[in-house]
């Protein structure tokens, strides 16, 4: 009987966590169906209040910041909670993350995915895994800089495209999201 | 008649105060041991027994027979047999002890409150059994005077025992008496709902073509006919699973209207059953008029009940968990989706 539960996120995120905690890769169900994509923030709600009421120890909620917004979320979930008995919430979701406890219900923990504005985003953490001499890691961080500042329409999110490139020129080119479940990174 | 939505039982046992927001065709009660589910049943019967003593003495004399009459003379309790229920409450004989049942109940059955202390004529305090409903209040003293006359049925015929719904329990009730299983039997036989017992033992065992009940008192043994075969062969030659069906099959027939009760159902029974008994029940529960409570320690009994409840589409059912937390008893209520959706992740609901 699984003791963790993850709410939000589907097999990428599955992935990265247990890439992340080894040791959580057998406590941690992996999310079936077409889990890749976004869940909806009621889809949220309704898998976090059946896993509340079941007798897990620890429930993960994974907000992706690129695909909604997560102080919004952040209530929607919020609301749950309260109703559950949690107490102590905080009204705006810190960037930290936040973890909850009420008295005979499951610890659960709610963190925020990084975005692709701030310092450190995901991607970075995906090209930590590819050796810096990957022969296809050098073309995409060339091809990259080899773009003028000025023409540049992906801005500052210089990791993400080196990371987009680099997918996309492997003998399988394929998305982010499938990257990690294919375990390229 | 119309089926409780919600149940609210203060004072009772381990209860202090338990609220079921909402209850179901088909309810199924689980949780650790010691968290309350048989006595929730308990309270269930009380309230559906129109506030008849038997059935308190009956629910005390299971669980706390004194070993013998001397015994019970020993006891702290002998004056007030029935004091053990209500115990450990400050609210005891204040606010009295409450099994209420919500709004929308029928107005001639039961409201509480059910138990207060009144003063004898020597102005001594003697805990009382109350029944108020609205034809008026009637107290019963828990004294053994009060118990004899249980047990001489005396209350069983009192006109003031008014709204008096059946309600049976098959695993413990039937087993221990053998004119009951006769009684129910005889309400059963030759009838439509013979058909529908029928139809319950069948989920084991697909060829039974009919039962009789042999007309010796002592032994009430159902004997089955199979298929062709012109042999009536005793149910104990099958199985204890077969006699399980039977005796939940001959209790649900016999409580249209009422509760059937059964306390640790996955007794006797493997668990390729489930799936075809809750179908059983959700679907006899809205034909019959019968709201069942069920108590389970067992996963395979909840998963299939969530699958099977949410299947049916006419039938409500309801998975409740027990929980024991500082404040008390708790109940943890899945909703049919909820439940389908947390045994389909492998979740741990008991």
């Amino acid at each position: 009987m699984s003791s963790n539960f993850l709410v939000s996120g589907g097999t990428a995120e599955w992935h990265l966590i247990v890439h992340l905690f080894p040791a959580l890769k057998p406590k941690l169900k992996y999310p079936e169906g077409n889990a890749i994509a976004a869940l909806s923030d009621d889809t949220v709600r309704e898998r976090l209040s059946f896993a509340i009421k079941s007798k897990v120890e620890r429930i993960c909620v994974l907000f992706d910041a690129e695909q909604r917004e997560a102080q919004r979320s952040w209530r929607s979930v919020r609301e749950v909670l309260a109703e559950d008995g949690y107490v102590q919430l905080p009204e705006e979701m810190p960037k930290s993350g936040v973890i909850c406890e009420a008295e005979g219900r499951p610890r659960v923990g709610v963190w925020i995915m990084p975005d692709n504005l701030s310092r450190g985003m995901i991607e970075d953490f995906y090209l930590q895994s590819i050796p810096r001499d990957d022969r296809e890691r050098i073309r995409s961080e060339q091809f990259i800089q080899s773009i003028p500042s000025s023409e540049r329409l992906f801005g500052a999110k210089i990791s993400k495209a080196v990371y987009g490139v680099w997918l996309s020129i492997q003998k399988e080119p394929t998305s982010p999201a499938q990257a990690i479940t294919r375990n390229l990174v | 008649m119309a089926k409780p939505t919600s149940l609210e039982i203060h004072n009772y046992k381990c209860f202090s105060s338990l609220r079921l927001e909402t209850v179901g065709d088909v309810n199924l009660i689980a949780g650790k041991n010691n968290v309350g589910k048989t006595t929730l049943l308990e309270a269930v019967a009380l309230v559906a027994s129109g506030g008849n003593p038997t059935e308190l003495f009956r629910i005390l004399d299971r669980r706390e027979r004194p070993s013998s009459e001397a015994a019970l003379v020993q006891c702290m309790m002998d004056q007030f047999p029935a004091l053990p229920c209500f115990l450990g409450f400050d609210e005891f004989g204040l606010d009295g002890v409450k099994i209420d049942l919500p709004a929308n109940w029928p107005k001639d059955n039961l409201k509480g409150p059910w138990s207060e202390f009144r003063r004898d004529s020597h102005s001594k305090l003697i805990p009382s059994f109350a029944i108020h409903c609205m034809t008026g209040a009637f107290a019963f003293d828990l004294t053994l005077e009060t118990r004899q006359a249980a047990y001489a049925g005396v209350f069983d015929t009192d006109p003031r025992v008014a709204g008096t719904m059946r309600t049976y329990r098959s695993n413990f009730e039937l087993r221990s008496n053998p004119n009951l299983i006769r009684r129910l039997w005889d309400e059963t036989e030759a009838r439509p709902s013979e058909e529908i017992l029928i139809q319950a033992m069948r989920i084991i065992e697909p060829k039974i073509q009919r039962i009789t009940l042999p007309s010796i008192p002592e032994t009430p043994t159902p004997r089955l006919r199979l298929g062709d075969s012109s042999e009536l062969a005793p149910i104990t030659r099958f199985g204890d699973g077969l006699t399980r069906l039977f005796e939940i099959g001959l209790s649900l027939v016999n409580a249209k209207g009422g509760f059937l009760l059964l306390d640790e159902i996955e007794d006797g029974l493997h668990h390729s059953v489930f799936p075809k008994l809750w179908e059983f029940l959700l679907r006899s529960s809205k034909d019959l008029d019968v709201t069942i409570f069920a108590t389970t320690h067992s996963y395979d009994a909840a998963v299939s009940f969530s699958r099977s409840a949410l299947d049916d589409k006419n039938s409500l059912g309801f998975l409740t968990r027990l929980d024991q937390r500082k404040s008390g008893i708790v109940p943890v209520q899945f909703t049919e989706r909820e439940a389908f959706l947390a045994t389909e992740e492998g979740l741990e609901v008991r």
